[in-house]
């Protein structure tokens, strides 16, 4: 099978999303890419809102060298809604904002002003940072290559098995879980359209069938790792070798005096 | 220490990880799903009981690397994070020390399970969690008591709920697998 | 050079031996052996006995000896046993462990300490020979059944066991990677003076084979042969009298994956009522594809599809499943209740089929032929692999569909399974049902109407269509 229609731009599975080989940010060593994450993960609840926006543009313009495809965006979408709706239901109900005018207060205490609408919409911007910095990162790095920087820098065989199963687990189980959602469809489940007590048959029916998956796939790697010789976290795991540029060891020592500058303070 | 170990470890925290950042999907395809539905709970309380320290540390692990998906910072979740493990080990140890069957056979079995599956453990977890939330500012303005009330009812409808049919339907799998075998070595 | 005298393995849930072996059997380096038997005759079990998985990861009582160069099992650690033995379990699926296929073939080798760059060169070369180094940077799940058979294989026989034991590795494989397979392995055994061990279902071919043994009520003995009932394709005999109204149309259908892989590429089909449909084609052409599009699990980017000629765009799923069920070729993830009853009618519970008492009796009678109703209220995973797609099946047939899209459904079946399967299928055909089966080749029953042949995601008419 071919793909005469893509002009041979591939895409590849990470561990969440599919991403193409001509982003820009692939070419950037994925502990660049780490590094970056860490660093906005950490400021992003303490800067002012200013450097929170230029952030955010920042985000968007990286996204959009990524080439980070629209159906990207709408599989985390149900995922950064329902988030984004909790905190509204907690500003709104459960909050004690005093600065602005006060509109309204609930018999348990909490009240609302015009300053829990500024507050709230704060809070959800700090967190679309930081969910869309993990995205990017998802986005353009490979599991494989995790490993291979975690292998590259010495971590003891313990840490970096841990770390590759767990990395390479959610992956296996995310596409059983796909898999399990896939299969409901096609026995005719409608998921917007289920009654509340289908609602929580269904719940339970994937509940199980995911446990379930779990189970099978930890007796699967066991044995599949045993019948590879592997039976002690001291092997090396993969072949893969990072390449390193100056623009990278830049943006790490940056992203390192920014987090350094952010314990200080 | 053996590789089955890791694995066991390292599928558990990939569950965990799912099943954090899973409560708002299912929120959003499924409707009637509460707010505050959290499926990572009551199989966080199973794991620890299954799989003792590996379970324990597998929910807060994953609970960390689920709470980082969402967008929380990574600081405050290291630190929020660490009430899974009293969610977790205090099932597991009361489990172990009273020689209970997560089969929930008897009514012993349940008394345990409800006093330090559902009641002890939510009381501490929801209290570490509301306190650091509090602590952090997390959740600005609001008063600990109702953060802490919030807290406590999401975690005992979800461990009180949920986790019976977990432990009931599921241990004979995990007895089935190495993984329970490991918990003794 | 491997050894079995007078041994036994008893599963703790069970009162006879899985495996049992009175006398003796010595198989040499340099040969192929072939142990062929019905589902459950012990295949596997053997498998994981020579492998060390039984005692490992599986308990259970076992006697008697096992011998591999000379010494005997327990004699050997588990690392000093795995060196020499390689073993591939039926379910290649459960045995990935990374994501990529490139890592996946690597993993092996690099427990043998062997050299990065070494081991780098060897695995190109021979993702090459297994016609894989094109999708070496794809995730093992979007490979099909067959690919992902192929690099289960692959990645064990990279280390370079002595002995190398495989289960059912045909089971997912077209008619020339099954060839290609056969080929590889007379040369492993033959040309690296090395062992192979084959547990073949019962009517799998086996003239290649040095030597030949098989496996009756887990009781291994020389070769007996059964008649040529296996060798044949079985035909059905069925009176087609007035072509019946058209049931399902495609038109057009394109289908590209996320990873910008075209699957489909323009196919056309037209299915009339009561008729049976296969369409066979090579690992990988998109037949998969094809039955989750008109399914409505996948989203087609091009086409349409009619379904009693209506439109299906705007349908609710529910509405498309009364019509139209599908069995998927993964099982695991189908089984989604804790006991048999429960997923024997899950999916008519799911449409909203009322049951009445006589469709019961159906399903019940259903079960009991298949051995399955005295078990109904136990576990679907305590059922071998074979049964829990006979179980599939016969829910699927409970939610009285009018199209049953089947995908590779014979292919884990045992030969009377298969017969079972194929009369009811064929019954439900009988009142007017329709069915569009995929298989990759090899089909011991051949009860369809109509054959197509999948190539590089496009339909094309067989001999038997232009019939």
């Amino acid at each position: 099978m071919g793909c005469p229609s893509c002009g041979g731009d591939f895409r590849i599975k990470g561990m969440l999303f599919y991403f193409s080989e001509r982003s820009l940010l692939r070419k950037i060593n994925p502990c660049a890419l780490l590094s970056t994450l860490i660093m906005v993960n950490l400021i992003s609840f303490y800067v002012s809102r200013g450097v929170v926006i230029a952030t955010m543009v920042l985000m968007i313009g990286s996204a959009w060298v990524s080439k980070l495809e629209l159906r990207t965006w709408r599989l985390i979408l149900p995922l950064m809604t329902g988030f984004l709706f909790i905190i509204t239901i907690g500003y709104f109900f459960f909050s004690q904002i005093s600065s602005g005018v006060m509109l309204w207060k609930y018999p348990w205490g909490d009240f609302v002003t015009t300053g829990t609408f500024i507050a709230m919409m704060d809070v959800a911007l700090r967190y679309l940072v930081c969910a869309m910095a993990t995205v990017l990162f998802l986005a353009n790095v490979r599991e494989s290559e995790l490993i291979a920087l975690f292998q590259s820098l010495r971590f003891p065989g313990l840490v970096l098995w841990t770390f590759a199963l767990i990395f390479r687990s959610v992956g296996l189980l995310v596409s059983d879980f796909e898999r399990i959602i896939e299969v409901l469809r096609g026995r005719g489940v409608g998921f917007r359209k289920t009654s509340l007590p289908e609602g929580f048959t269904l719940l339970r029916n994937i509940l199980w069938a995911f446990m379930v998956s779990a189970f099978v796939r930890m007796d699967g790697l066991n044995q599949t790792l045993y019948l590879r010789g592997i039976r002690k976290p001291i092997t090396p795991i993969t072949t893969r070798k990072l390449s390193w540029t100056w623009l990278d060891i830049g943006i790490i020592l940056f992203n390192l005096l920014i987090i350094l500058w952010f314990l200080r303070n | 220490m053996d590789i089955s170990k890791v694995v066991v470890l390292g599928i558990c925290t990939a569950v965990m990880a799912i099943l954090c950042t899973s409560a708002a999907f299912f929120m959003t395809i499924i409707p009637g799903v509460p707010i505050g539905f959290c499926p990572a709970v009551p199989v966080m309380v199973a794991f620890g009981i299954w799989f003792g320290g590996i379970g324990v540390a597998s929910a807060y692990i994953g609970c960390a690397i689920g709470g980082l998906l969402k967008g929380f910072p990574l600081n405050y979740t290291l630190v929020v994070v660490a009430g899974d493990i009293f969610m977790a080990g205090i099932p597991y140890l009361a489990f172990k020390l009273l020689k209970s069957d997560p089969l929930l056979n008897g009514w012993k079995d349940w008394l345990v399970f409800i006093t330090f599956g559902v009641l002890i453990n939510g009381i501490i977890a929801s209290l570490w969690g509301a306190g650091t939330m509090t602590y952090f500012r997390l959740w600005p303005g609001t008063s600990f008591m109702v953060l802490w009330a919030q807290y406590l009812i999401i975690t005992f409808l979800m461990a009180g709920a949920i986790s019976p049919f977990v432990l009931r339907y599921l241990t004979p799998y995990a007895r089935k697998s190495n993984a329970y075998k490991l918990r003794a070595a | 050079m491997l050894e079995l005298e007078d041994c036994s393995f008893t599963y703790p849930s069970m009162r006879v031996p899985a495996f049992r072996l009175s006398g003796s059997v010595r198989w040499k380096c340099g040969e192929v052996v072939v142990v062929s038997g019905e589902c459950g005759s012990g295949k596997t079990t053997l498998a994981k006995l020579i492998s060390g998985i039984i005692p490992l990861f599986e308990a259970g009582v076992f006697e008697g000896d096992i011998r591999i160069n000379g010494k005997l099992i327990n004699q050997l650690t588990p690392e000093e046993r795995i060196k020499l033995v390689g073993c591939v379990l039926e379910d290649s699926d459960l045995h990935i462990f990374t994501t990529s296929v490139w890592d996946e073939m690597t993993l092996g080798s690099l427990s043998l300490n062997k050299d990065a760059e070494e081991i780098a060169g060897q695995s190109e070369r021979e993702l090459q020979s297994w016609q894989l180094l094109e999708k070496k940077e794809k995730h093992p799940l979007e490979l099909s059944g067959g690919e992902r058979q192929r690099l289960a294989i692959a990645s064990i026989m990279a280390r370079s066991p002595k002995i190398m034991v495989l289960d059912n590795p045909f089971s997912q494989l077209d008619m020339r990677n099954r060839q290609s397979l056969r080929e590889k392995l007379i040369k492993y055994a033959h040309g690296g003076n090395n062992l192979v061990v084959l547990l073949l279902p019962e009517g799998e071919q086996a003239d290649f084979a040095d030597r030949l043994f098989s496996l009756e009520g887990g009781e291994l003995q020389p070769f007996r042969p059964h008649g040529d009932v296996h060798s044949e394709t079985l035909q059905r005999s069925r009176n087609k009298s007035q072509p019946e109204s058209v049931v399902l149309t495609a038109e057009s259908l394109e289908f590209v994956y996320p990873d910008n892989t075209k699957a489909l590429n323009g196919v056309n089909l037209e299915i009339r009522k009561g008729t049976w449909v296969t369409i066979t084609g090579e690992n990988g052409s998109g037949k998969s594809t094809l039955l989750k599009i008109l399914a409505g699990v996948l989203q087609p980017q091009k086409g349409k599809i009619w379904l009693n000629g209506k439109d299906v765009k705007g349908w609710l799923t529910k509405e498309r499943a009364r019509i139209m069920q599908m069995l998927f070729q993964d099982i695991n993830p189908q089984v989604l209740c804790p006991t048999i009853w429960e997923l024997s009618i899950l999916p008519s519970k799911i449409v909203g089929q009322i049951s009445d008492k006589s469709r019961e009796n159906n399903l019940k009678k259903c079960l009991e032929s298949s051995e399955l109703y005295n078990r109904k209220d136990s576990d679907p995973f305590n059922l071998r692999i074979s049964e829990r797609q006979l179980l599939l099946l016969i829910s699927l047939l409970f939610a009285a569909p009018l199209v049953l899209l089947l995908d590779e459904p014979f292919s884990r079946m045992s030969r009377r399974e298969q017969e079972i399967a194929a009369l009811w299928l064929n019954e439900f055909c009988e009142e007017g049902g329709t069915i569009l089966c995929t298989s990759h080749g090899g089909l011991p029953i051949r009860w369809h109407d109509i054959e197509f042949r999948m190539v590089d995601g496009c339909l094309v008419e067989t001999e038997m269509t232009k019939k």
